[in-house]
This record gives structure tokens, C-alpha cells and sequence, in this order.
């Protein structure tokens, strides 16, 4: 399997001098597995310069798997190139939502309605096919591979990924936050919610148990989390601790905050080698930058 | 199942929640820093709320490992952002209307769902139930007149008299509304639990609160039942809300077995000193949104 970074920023793009080495786009991840079927995991801005590299290759089937639908993961989906060349096919896989009891296909009409966008989804000239998944289904991609989800911790419903191909496993937490007991322990209600929490949070590791690589969600510094409780996002030692309790053996930052800086961002992984040295059962850290290809 | 039953299970696809809890949750909504814990605190209180969130996790599309039995569970699962959007969701519809003529707005109703809710998980945790058995014995308790709710939605003018004729003609509710309304609120609740997929539990105690005829699986559903049933009698004996009875229920025959005791003022004695403080507070919760 191979995994290329196309996007590696949260929230909103992020151009300029500052943020060149690690790029400005958002989420959006390319997976070729064993038998170079293509996975897109996310649809930010960073799908689009995946575009221009499928040319060569088309027609193409795409099979892109939404963790969930904020701008950030779907912004560049109107503008992946492939959807109005004929002969081409996309999957789109993702969640319901739940508070206005719409399936994907009715969530992304809006964002191909013509308020937004000039081309309705019905004009469009490959095969688009919505999938609307539910937690736990396993889609088959070509012979060899599958696609597991799991819900995670974000203000809307997000799944996180497992992708399996031929014993290889990638984990892409999509936009998480570890879970948080919302009441005091002194209160009613903190002892059930503790235990329902820790159940989830088991259940998330079980799923992600030795995967190969994690990526995850890593937003702020534990300095600056207690500002931002409650926003969906992870932090470099939460993951850190995932990771380990996973059994992760690499373990890839994203979701980079727009403001950070490249240099930003290397002094935050310089700091954290620091407080985490290597040992046994420490997965190796790297920062995820755009157009890095990594083999599995 | 006859037409009157069909169109009240119908219209409960679009239950309203009570007033003061639609607007406490639009005000804590408005802030974007408002706690967690004060959102669910609030559903916690609206059998409405509660049961919208619990239906959704029991749906086929979550179809959980566990069934879904309270809100800090939905919490845990969705997350407190897509709760409360639910939750709000629901407030988008009407409200319920007059309860009786005595009870605008349906206060004293919300007062006594919120109230025994509140005293079932006392009773619970009197009983040493596992703390989570414990919120399910507030989620049970709390909806267990969601047959009330879904009637006095469908049909407020003949479920207000309903309720009107059972006090001037002194006759139990359930008698009243079979007599004018050709079904009762527990088999309008087991219905609806029973479309609405919710776990057994919740089907018993909306089902029947009175005396169980249903047959019960196991022994922890028959200690959540008797911790309902009981905590509806002494809401009702302490005039905390309106329950729509006349009189208060008796004190069952399990119930008194289980708690070891023969009178409800026997088994208040077993709840803590800080319930009446607490039943004020919630009181005042309601009155004030
Ligand atoms: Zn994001
Ligand atoms: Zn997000």
C-alpha cells in the first residue's frame, strides 16, 4: 500500500511563505493499495492537486471516503477535476446526519446547489455514486483491500477509517477529540457517563489495535487545549497515547493548525522527541506534509 | 388497533417537548461557551428530548453492540454538539399545550415526568444498582407518561377533558380515557416503545406503571419497574406536579417487597435528606426558563 499527504491542514487553507514545506491545503489523503485501486480519504482543498496527478491514468474509479462533511474535508470535492471527464467513477462514502435526517447524498446536494456552486451534481459527467455508510461496514475496494469505520469525538457524526490491504493497515482518526466526562465527580450522572465513556474509548482502541500507521488529528499543544475543550480536535500527547495504547507503529500528525507555521510545527515534533524519548511501544513520530508518499 | 390510536402514534413522529424545557435549551443554545453537563441536565428533564435521542441510538442505523438507555450515552456516542442540535431540533416544533385547566402550559405534568425520574434514580441507587442501571432509572422514569404526551399532542381538547371528567367524576385516568377517548396513555406508551424499537425496559414502565402484566425477562428490569412505579406514587403523594390521577397510586405489592418495606412514607423515609431541596431546585428550574 502507498499513502500520499494531499492536504494536511484543519480548518481552512493556509497558503504563504510560512507554510510551504508542510503546505496549505486541507485534509485530503491518497491511498493506491497493493493492486493500485485509488482511496481518497477527505475532499479538502488538497484533492484538487490530487487531480492533476490522475490525468494520466484516466478513465479512473475513486473511491472517496468522507470523515465527516465540515468545509475543511469536502471543500475540494467540486473541484475534482475527474467528476466532468466521461467514463469516469466516483464513490463517495459517508456518514448520515442525524440531527436533520438526511443521507450523503442529500447532505452534499446543498454544496452543489447553485447558491454555491455552478454546476449541479446532475450535470456532472463520470458516475457519482453516494454511499451512505453505518458504523462498523466493511466496503471491499478491489480484491485485496477493505475499509472498516469507527465513530469517533467531533460536533458532528466522523468517522475514522482502517483501510487493510494484504496485512498492511493505515488508521485516519479523521477530526477527533478524546472523549471528556461533561460532569464533576461529585455530580449525578458522572459515574455512568465515565463508564459509557470508557467503553467508547476502549471500543476506538480496540479498532485501531496495530495498525502501521496512525494518522491523527492533531490540532493544539496541551497549553493550548484547555482554551478549546469541546472544539473536536486532538492534541499531540493524547495521540501520542492513543498510539501507544493502539499499538501504532508510526504514528502521523495532521489536521495542522492554520496559523502554525513550518517552523512552528518543527519545534513542536523537536519538543515532543524530547518528553517522549525512543523506547519500546513508542511509535515513531513525524509531522504529515503535503506530497509526501510513504510505503507500506 | 383502532383509529384513534393509529392517529395519536402518528402525530407522535413530531412530539414537542414542554415549554419551559424548548425554551431553557434555546437560551443555553444561544451561548456559545453554555456547559455540556446544563445541556443534558436540561433534556434530562423532557421526557420528549430524552426519547427522541434514545429512539435515534435504538434505530437501524446506529443499531449499537448495546441498546441505548440515556442521554449521557447519546453524549458519548454522537457528541454534546449533535445532542443538542437534536434537542433543539425538537423544540422547533410546537410546544405541548394545556395539560388540564389547572395546569397551563402543561407545567405540572413536565413537574411530575421530571420529578419521577428524579426520585427513580434515588431508588435506584437505594438499591445499589450499577450506576449506569441508575440513569436508566431516570430515563424510565421520566418517560414513563410518554403515552400522556403523545395524547395530549394528538388530541388536547379531548385529552384535557379526559383528564377534567377523571377528577369531577372521581375515576382513575386510565378508566377516564378508555371511557372517552377508546384507548388509555400505557398502551398508547407501549406502542410507541415498541415502534420506536426502545429497549424493554422503557416499554414496561410506558407500557404499564401500575401493576406489571406484561412478563418481565430478567431481574434487573423488574428492580428498574419497581423503582418506577414507586417513585410514582410518592411524587404524587407529595403533590409535586400534576400526574392527571386523582388519587395516588398505590404502593405495589413488589414494591414493597423489594425495599423492604409496607407504606410509601416508609420508603421516604429511605431517600436522602436532600431530596426535597433538590425537588425544589428542580421546581425552580422549570418555573424559570
Ligand atoms: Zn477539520
Ligand atoms: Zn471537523
Amino acid at each position: 500500500m502507498k499513502l500520499t499527504f494531499r492536504g494536511v491542514r484543519g480548518s481552512i487553507p493556509a497558503p504563504g511563505p510560512k507554510t510551504v514545506r508542510y503546505g496549505g491545503n486541507t485534509t485530503c489523503i491518497e491511498i493506491r493499495t497493493d493492486d493500485n485501486d485509488l482511496i481518497i480519504l477527505d475532499a479538502g482543498t488538497g484533492i484538487f492537486p490530487l487531480a492533476h496527478t490522475l490525468f494520466p491514468e484516466l478513465p479512473i474509479t475513486a473511491h472517496v471516503f468522507i470523515t465527516h462533511t465540515h468545509w475543511d474535508h469536502i471543500q475540494g470535492l467540486p473541484f475534482f477535476i475527474p467528476l466532468f471527464i466521461p467514463g469516469n467513477t466516483v464513490h463517495l462514502y459517508g456518514a448520515r446526519d442525524p440531527v436533520y435526517d438526511r443521507d450523503l447524498q442529500e447532505i452534499m446536494a446543498q454544496q452543489w446547489q447553485h447558491t454555491y456552486y455552478p454546476v449541479r451534481d446532475a450535470e456532472l459527467k463520470a458516475h457519482l455514486h453516494y454511499h451512505t455508510l453505518r458504523e462498523g461496514e466493511t466496503i471491499p475496494v478491489g480484491e485485496n483491500t477493505t475499509v472498516t469505520n469507527i465513530f469517533m469525538n467531533h460536533p458532528v457524526l466522523n468517522f475514522g477509517y482502517r483501510i487493510e490491504c494484504n496485512g498492511k493497515s493505515i488508521f485516519f482518526t479523521g477530526d477527533h477529540e478524546h472523549l471528556l466526562n461533561i460532569f464533576q465527580p461529585d455530580e449525578l450522572g458522572y459515574e455512568g457517563f465515565q463508564l459509557a465513556m470508557d467503553e467508547k474509548s476502549r471500543r476506538i482502541i480496540d479498532f485501531i489495535k496495530g495498525v502501521d500507521i496512525l494518522i491523527a488529528d492533531t490540532s493544539y499543544t496541551e497549553d493550548e487545549y484547555p482554551e478549546r475543550i469541546g472544539w473536536g480536535h486532538g492534541t499531540y500527547d493524547k495521540n501520542v497515547a492513543l498510539a501507544r495504547e493502539a499499538g501504532a507503529k508510526q504514528l502521523y500528525f495532521t489536521h495542522h493548525e492554520p496559523t502554525r507555521s513550518d517552523d512552528d510545527l518543527d519545534t513542536l515534533l523537536e519538543e515532543l522527541k524530547g518528553r517522549y524519548p525512543a523506547e519500546e511501544g513508542m511509535p515513531i513520530c513525524h509531522l504529515a506534509r503535503e506530497g509526501e508518499l510513504i510505503e507500506l | 388497533m383502532g383509529d384513534t390510536l393509529k392517529q395519536v402514534i402518528l402525530e407522535a413522529e413530531t412530539l414537542p417537548p414542554f415549554t419551559s424545557s424548548a425554551r431553557k435549551i434555546t437560551a443555553l443554545a444561544s451561548n456559545i461557551d453554555c456547559a455540556p453537563a446544563d445541556i443534558v441536565r436540561v433534556i434530562e428533564t423532557d421526557p420528549t428530548m430524552t426519547v427522541a435521542l434514545i429512539r435515534l441510538l435504538n434505530s437501524d442505523y446506529f443499531s449499537m453492540e448495546t441498546p441505548c438507555y440515556t442521554v449521557s450515552e447519546a453524549v458519548v456516542t454522537l457528541g454534546i454538539t449533535t445532542v443538542k442540535n437534536i434537542a433543539l431540533k425538537t423544540g422547533e416544533r410546537r410546544t405541548l399545550p394545556t395539560f388540564t385547566d389547572a395546569d397551563p402550559g402543561a407545567l405540572g405534568l413536565h413537574m411530575h415526568c421530571a420529578g419521577t425520574g428524579m426520585i427513580a434514580r434515588h431508588l435506584a441507587r437505594f438499591l445499589a444498582l450499577p450506576p449506569r442501571v441508575q440513569d436508566q432509572a431516570l430515563s424510565a422514569g421520566l418517560m414513563h407518561d410518554l403515552g400522556k404526551i403523545a395524547l395530549l399532542n394528538a388530541m388536547p381538547a379531548q385529552y384535557s377533558s379526559a383528564v377534567q371528567k377523571a377528577k369531577e367524576q372521581g375515576v382513575s385516568l386510565d378508566v377516564s380515557e378508555r371511557t372517552h377517548l377508546d384507548c388509555d396513555h400505557s398502551q398508547v406508551g407501549q406502542m410507541l416503545s415498541e415502534a420506536w424499537n426502545l429497549p424493554e425496559i422503557f416499554t414496561i414502565t410506558m407500557g404499564d406503571h401500575y401493576e406489571s402484566t406484561l412478563s418481565i425477562s430478567d431481574e434487573r428490569t423488574f428492580a428498574l419497574f419497581d423503582c418506577v412505579t414507586a417513585a410514582n406514587t410518592i411524587i404524587q403523594r407529595k403533590g409535586f406536579g400534576t400526574s392527571g390521577d386523582p388519587e395516588p397510586p398505590k404502593l405495589t405489592e413488589s414494591a414493597k417487597t423489594r425495599f423492604g418495606i409496607s407504606s410509601s412514607e416508609a420508603l421516604e423515609k429511605k431517600l436522602p435528606p436532600t431530596l426535597v431541596e433538590e425537588l425544589n431546585q428542580l421546581q425552580e428550574m422549570l418555573h424559570h426558563a
